[in-house]
């Protein structure tokens, strides 16, 4: 037994040594470091469009299927669909689909001022109805994909798709100049595959987290949520919820060119589908009626 | 490359595993006996071996200098036949092949998440041919072991290529070289060394190597494009060709050292 455990030890050990020279043949000299800040400025932008060319290049065609899968959302919908929006906090609104057609969607948002507004969408501030047509989907799919391979403002980005849902995050951080701190920003953003691109806004989580000088976490993170859920359907024929709607401040989702040519004093521009949304919806009155709902008018 | 290297190995030493389990599952006795008779044999080393890289490119981001006296490492795995002179003195003839290499890569990337190559440089020198080799050993047992000295002569046939593939691109300003050296080289070569060899017929071995390279043939071939504007703005230099080629005389001494096992048959 001794001379079979002297063998093998001398075995082992032999095999143990032409190993470890085979591994040191393979490991092959390499230095890898990254350059970009000591780059010139010009170097920077132009690296900085390429950047953005080659990510929207790369991700064309899962965005491409995503706008595909999701314009299915505005025959999915009826009129009467209810989702109830809640943040972290417990407030509550609710959004009502009025109207939907091949090319357009009319929903209704219930304002609730005590309700979180993440990172200033201000989404449920005040009722509002909103005119969301088959081109602001596709055109805010457009648009979540230059924000998403926007690496002047977003870095490390990801995202994930499954059959229900596209999920994405941005992350960004902001530098305050005057106190020399850096706050992690990530907004993680579930999309449902079968949904207006609107959705977005509906099912989000956002978070700020301090960091110290290395980049590291400092302190405990602050985080805002919102998170959706289909409710029991609303009748939309209901004579209060109709002043309500009446009451509510019209958005639409166009241009300002576009908008005048609606010929709606009242058309209200929200600019447009970046995230988030860089201009709101303020309140105007309603004077005519931006759309028909079968059985009832406005 | 690292993958590559171990699959090799893994390949080269099916043998010596398969012969390691023939020798804890065997009786020893028989193994022994082999021992004192000739046979055929296999060794694997790792090699160390000193030479050259004769390129060198001056750019307007970079330079690099041709070395002397570069370490090239890797294996080599040789086949003999040994038979007694006398009850301690042996000779044995083998040939062997043998790969060696010294590479080195840098590469400037623009960001962790955007690792675009701003200025990516491979310095990669290749070695690989044959030896024919006549070895003299002396036996002398120690212990449960042998000793054996030895010393070897040698001639041998190899090609080495030198490659540097170089460029710097920073999407403003570009340059780029890309050119490889072949040399024809032929081998003399003494060297000392020792086996410590077990009765079961594995031993491990060490030699030194005093090689005279005789280098016959040069060739150096490859493109390169001025500094100027990167192909990013559409305005860049061209690519032009690189040539240039020789037959001489060349004579190098060089050392080189190995570390392996064999196994005797």
């Amino acid at each position: 037994m001794n001379a079979i455990n002297t063998k093998r030890s001398f075995a082992n050990k032999t095999l143990l040594l032409v190993i470890s020279c085979f591994i040191l043949v393979s490991c092959n000299k390499r230095k890898e470091t990254y350059i970009y800040d000591s780059l010139s400025d010009q170097s920077k932008t132009n690296i900085d469009q390429k950047q953005q060319a080659d990510c929207i290049k790369d991700e064309s065609t899962l965005f491409d299927n995503l706008s595909t899968n999701t314009s299915e959302a505005f025959t999915d919908l009826e009129a009467g669909d209810t989702f109830e929006v809640k943040d972290n906090g417990g407030e509550t609104s609710k959004v009502i689909i009025l109207y939907v057609s091949a090319s357009n969607l009319y929903f209704y948002i219930q304002g609730n001022s005590s309700m979180n507004d993440i990172n200033g969408y201000d989404i449920f501030s005040i009722d509002r109805v909103y005119k969301y047509r088959l081109l602001d989907h596709v055109a805010h799919i457009d648009d979540i994909l230059a924000e998403y391979c926007n690496s002047s403002t977003y870095s490390n980005n990801t995202h994930n798709s499954s059959s229900t849902a596209f999920e994405y995050t941005l992350i960004e951080e902001r530098e305050d100049a005057i106190n020399g701190t850096s706050t992690e920003i990530k907004q993680a953003f579930a999309l449902p595959t079968k949904r207006p691109a609107f959705f977005q806004f509906f099912d989000v989580l956002y978070s700020e987290q301090a960091l110290d000088e290395n980049g590291d976490a400092d302190g405990d993170a602050k985080s805002s949520e919102y998170t959706v859920e289909q409710i029991a359907d609303t009748d939309v024929e209901d004579t209060d919820f109709i002043d309500d709607i009446q009451a509510a401040t019209q958005c639409v989702f166009v241009d300002q060119d576009t908008c005048s040519s609606i010929d709606d004093t009242t058309c209200t521009v929200i600019n447009l589908y970046s995230v988030p949304p860089t201009d709101s919806c303020q309140s105007a009155s309603l004077t005519s009626p931006l759309f028909e709902v079968p059985g009832f008018e406005l | 490359m690292i993958r590559w290297l171990l699959l090799g190995f893994i390949v080269l030493n099916a043998n010596a595993l398969y012969a390691i389990d023939q020798i804890i599952m065997k009786d020893t006795d028989v193994l022994e006996e082999k021992i004192y008779k000739k046979h055929w044999y296999f060794t694997l080393d790792t090699t160390l071996i000193m030479y050259n890289n004769p390129l060198s490119y001056t750019g307007s981001k970079n330079t690099f200098k041709s070395k002397e006296h570069l370490p090239y490492i890797g294996p080599t795995l040789a086949i003999g036949y040994a038979f007694p002179l006398s009850s301690s003195f042996w000779t044995s003839t083998q040939i062997s092949g043998f790969f060696y290499q010294n590479k080195e890569r840098e590469i400037e990337r623009a960001k962790e998440e955007y690792p675009l190559s701003i200025r990516d440089s491979i310095v990669d020198n290749k070695m690989y041919g044959l030896f024919i080799s006549q070895t003299f050993t002396i036996r002398m047992k120690m212990g449960s072991y042998f000793f054996e000295p030895f010393a070897q002569i040698g001639i041998g046939y190899a090609l080495a290529n030198n490659k540097l593939k170089y460029t710097y691109d920073d999407l403003v300003n570009m340059e780029e070289y890309y050119v490889r050296v072949d040399e024809e080289l032929a081998f003399q070569n003494v060297a000392l060394g020792f086996n410590i060899l077990s009765k079961n017929g594995i031993y491990l071995f060490t030699k030194i190597q005093k090689n005279l390279i005789t280098i016959g043939k040069y060739e150096k071939y490859g493109s390169e494009r001025a500094y100027g504007d990167s192909t990013f703005l559409g305005t860049a230099n061209p690519i032009v060709p690189v040539n240039e080629s020789d037959n001489f005389t060349k004579n190098r001494d060089e050392f080189s050292a190995s570390l392996g096992f064999g196994y005797i048959y």
